[in-house]
């Protein structure tokens, strides 16, 4: 079960749905095609960020859990996908209130219930200077044409710098 | 918004250039909350939840 939503579109593709307790998301697949450096590439154009946003909150605080809110960002997610079959999704957690994990959790409890063998998944970590660990993942529809190119290109841009730390 | 095109980028310019993407996509959104245009997305869902 899961919550109606509608597709406002605009340059990060929006897509917004409200909650029994009239919370107000906004789910956006934002453009990034620098993400592995070569503009040219011939999927540039086809990466875009994941985020679920808190558009707007009447109450104090955020439900326990809700459920619906999980199917209904699958159901935008197969959506997209429809809209753009080749698209390919990088998802990285907001870390500014150090909640990243918990959203990781969460990221992946979804996709592992809602994913129909449809999607793939390919988790990795980026690690700073400083040590600082942010888990990213990058989706793809399973018949992407580019696949392999794509994973190759995610694993070198991980790896590269993972074997000088 | 810094865009990164250099092929051999350092993950931390990777890991600053989607943090700084999406500090911007919230600062964005919260902006977007106090817009007419967010009235009419509230309207829209409204509307939608009749049905």
């Amino acid at each position: 079960m899961s919550y109606s939503f509608f597709f406002e579109g605009g340059i990060e593709n929006s897509y917004y749905f409200e909650t029994n307790n009239g919370i107000i998301y906004k789910v956006i697949f934002k453009p990034t095609p620098y993400l592995f450096g070569d503009k040219k590439s011939f999927f540039s154009d086809s990466i875009f960020e994941f985020s679920i946003i808190i558009q707007f909150n009447p109450n104090e605080k955020l439900p326990a859990t809700d459920s619906k809110i999980g199917a209904t960002s699958a159901e935008i997610f197969k959506d997209f996908y429809l809209k753009k079959g080749n698209t390919i999704t990088i998802y990285i957690c907001d870390s500014s209130d150090d909640k990243q994990s918990i959203r990781k959790r969460k990221f992946e409890i979804w996709f592992t219930k809602y994913n129909s063998t449809d999607f793939f998944k390919i988790d990795k970590v980026l690690v700073d200077a400083q040590n600082n660990r942010f888990p990213i993942s990058l989706i793809l529809n399973d018949k992407n044409p580019y696949r392999n190119e794509i994973l190759d290109s995610f694993t070198k841009l991980i790896n590269q710098n993972n074997e000088n730390k | 918004m810094e865009t990164i095109v250099n092929t051999n980028r350092t993950q931390d310019q990777v890991i600053k250039y989607l943090l700084n993407s999406k500090k911007e996509t919230i600062a964005n959104s919260e902006a977007f909350s106090k817009t007419k245009e967010f009235q009419e997305i509230r309207k829209k869902l409204k509307e939608l939840n009749k049905k």
